[in-house]
């Protein structure tokens, strides 16, 4: 993927000897924008599989019983009607990280950019918008007094904290285990053979095909003397995506193929390898004290 | 349009959990009828293409570039039971290994993405399309104007889910727990970008595709066939049994004029009022459950208008989901014999 002028779509600026640069400049982004995301899209994919390969806490426990962990801890928050106890699991999952060899700077960025971040401002308005007790005036518009609610104040703080913790959970569980065990790990929540292994297909051939189209956006860039206006850019594209999945059904058609050679009638049999120990066995007692202990302490009333 | 985990109240996401397990079972079978064994590659495939289609910047008016969520085109093209499980299964991994969109929400996710859009998508477009001898750009038109229709759709249900929180799940103080805002703010606030942004990319994507794929190859088009002509030969005249159906939930309203509760239908102060005491067991189990549309109005809609409205809405959600779950289920106890073994059946009795 360093192939692909990532860089240079970006800039609208002019190159060497003043030829436009590729990319077209600012009239066409269109293009390197899908060839960025689908960049950091294997970037980042690659660097949380090198998180799972590394020896920390989490890395080490069955794939299954971590599914079922996190899952449960993420019902959990769900279920939790104060804003402190879901503070308090979100740190938990900083202590897991440091724990699991996930540098925290990495660990941060990676869950708050970019979900609860959206969620942050989406619920600024609620701050002034739930009814209740005004405690902050925020200003006067006519005769309609815009004031900050305690309610909307402790919404909008459980609203984020509820998102971040959330996303740090599956965020921990994908950084620490490899992907196809983990999708392997949804036979125990008894989640059918045959969606597990279309899932583990899905998996595999996601990249084989955004390489393909990030290719062609790549090439389109590096070919862009002059910016398209947006009709001829919609029908490029609509092109591609055209293309991609006459390219899906040909990929489908030889995995079934080669699948057939190797004795595939339609039933799918997941073998998941992995064998719960005792430090699974301490992790599941630790989640269920846990969860125990924010239910005494009155979490969930 | 993904919902992230903690939008949506237990009660909610478990619902949707609920709601979505009859369509997965009902469309593997589908599929498994159609398709045979093929299908689990292709179904992967047509999954890694939702998922491809998801990550396009599309250049949209303004100079802006947006994204399309493209379950109309899987639906235009696969058939709108390949699509659910395809589009499914790409919302599946982006929840779970790429943290996009929530893990609760995967049933909501589905239901608005994979079953609301595909099936909005497949009778707009059916409607639509022309026949089989349509030309490329009637069949484009088609799609084009399901792509939006089917988005909004899934826009509206969003909408909807997020709308209700704060009057299902609120501590007593008012405090929403969830999405903090009211179907009054939700629903303006998602169908503006949706009305008048993404709307349109999705159309256009959905067209444009189409339009391609028509002139590349045409040959794509056949996992989603037309009905069996057999099935078509003397259907009966379901139409006007909608038109009076539709005339029927307008009249809802009428409900609103009628003094007075129906006997046996009374509320704790109704029942405090009639008898001078409420009995103990009623008071203990009162708020036990918190309706999304109580007594078939919205919360704080009280004008006439709004009531209005809220009866009409009632009708038309309640129909659909009723109408849906009976469709399931009859998909699932009592399926139609796939033409082959019907065949094998005629020539063992011949």
């Amino acid at each position: 993927m360093e192939s692909m002028n990532t860089d240079a779509a970006e800039k609208g600026v002019e190159g060497a000897e003043g030829w436009p640069a590729p990319g077209g400049g600012r009239g066409e982004r269109f293009a390197g924008r899908t060839v960025r995301g689908i960049a950091s899209l294997f970037r980042d994919t690659i660097f949380s599989q090198e998180h799972a390969e590394r020896a920390g806490l989490m890395q080490a426990l069955d794939p299954r019983v971590k599914l079922a962990t996190v899952l449960a801890a993420v019902v959990a928050i769900s279920f939790i009607r104060h804003p402190a106890h879901i503070l308090a699991l979100y740190i938990l999952t900083l202590a897991l990280a440091a724990a699991s060899r996930i540098p925290l700077g990495f660990f941060v960025k990676r869950v708050w950019f970019f979900i609860p971040l959206f969620s942050g401002i989406i619920a600024l308005p609620a701050l002034v918008m739930v009814p209740g007790r005004a405690i902050l005036h925020v200003a006067r518009i006519g005769t309609v007094d815009i004031n900050v609610t305690a309610q909307g104040l402790e919404s909008a703080v459980m609203f984020v904290l509820r998102v971040a913790a959330s996303v740090s959970f599956v965020v921990l569980l994908g950084l620490t285990t490899r992907w196809t065990r983990l999708l392997g790990a949804l036979r125990s929540l008894r989640v059918p053979a045959v969606f597990v292994l279309i899932l583990g297909i899905t998996y595999r051939f996601i990249f084989y095909l955004l390489e393909l189209v990030g290719e062609m956006h790549a090439a389109r860039v590096s070919r862009t003397l002059e910016p398209a206006d947006g009709v001829e850019g919609r029908r490029w594209a609509a092109g591609r995506m055209g293309f991609a999945m006459m390219r899906a059904v040909r990929i489908g058609d030889s995995v079934y193929e080669a699948m057939a050679s190797r004795g595939f009638t339609g039933d799918a049999r997941i073998v998941s390898g992995a064998r719960a120990g005792a430090p699974d066995a301490l992790w599941a007692a630790g989640a269920a004290l846990v969860f125990v202990i924010v239910f005494l302490l009155g979490g969930f009333r | 349009m993904h919902i992230p985990d903690g939008y949506l109240g237990p009660q909610t996401y478990g619902a949707m959990y609920v709601v979505m397990v009859p369509f997965w079972a009902a469309a593997g079978k589908k599929v498994r009828e159609t398709l045979k064994a093929r299908q689990t590659p292709l179904i992967a495939l047509a999954a890694v293409f939702s998922f491809v289609v998801m990550m396009f910047n599309v250049p949209a008016p303004g100079g802006t570039t947006g994204h399309a969520v493209g379950a109309a085109l899987a639906a235009i093209v696969l058939g709108p039971w390949a699509a659910m499980l395809a589009v499914s299964a790409a919302l599946v991994v982006q929840a779970l290994l790429f943290g996009d969109g929530g893990v609760t929400a995967i049933g909501a996710n589905c239901f608005t993405m994979a079953v609301a859009m595909p099936f909005a998508a497949h009778f707009v477009y059916r409607m639509l399309w022309g026949g089989e001898g349509a030309s490329a750009r009637r069949r484009a038109i088609a799609a084009g104007i399901a792509g939006y229709v089917s988005l909004n759709a899934a826009a509206f249900l969003t909408a909807l889910l997020f709308g209700i929180q704060p009057a299902i799940a609120s501590r007593p103080d008012g405090t929403p727990l969830y999405a903090p805002y009211p179907l009054g703010v939700a629903i303006p606030a998602m169908m503006f970008e949706h009305l008048f942004l993404f709307g349109f990319i999705e159309a256009a994507v959905t067209g444009l595709v189409v339009a391609y794929l028509y002139k590349a190859d045409p040959s794509l088009f056949a996992f989603a066939k037309a009905p069996a002509a057999s099935a078509g030969a003397r259907r009966p005249a379901y139409k006007y049994l909608w038109i009076a159906l539709g005339v029927l939930v307008l009249l809802t309203p009428l409900g609103l004029i009628a003094p007075g509760t129906a006997w046996g239908e009374w509320s704790v102060e109704d029942i405090g009022k009639k008898l001078g005491f409420i009995p103990a067991g009623f008071s203990r189990l009162e708020g036990i459950w918190k309706a999304a549309l109580p007594d078939y109005s919205l919360p704080g809609w009280d004008g006439t208008a709004g009531m209005v409205f809220a009866y009409i809405l009632s009708a038309v959600i309640g129909i659909t989901i009723t109408a849906l779950l009976i469709f399931v289920f009859i998909k699932i106890i009592a399926p139609r014999k796939s033409r082959d073994a019907a065949e094998e059946d005629a020539a063992w009795r011949a």
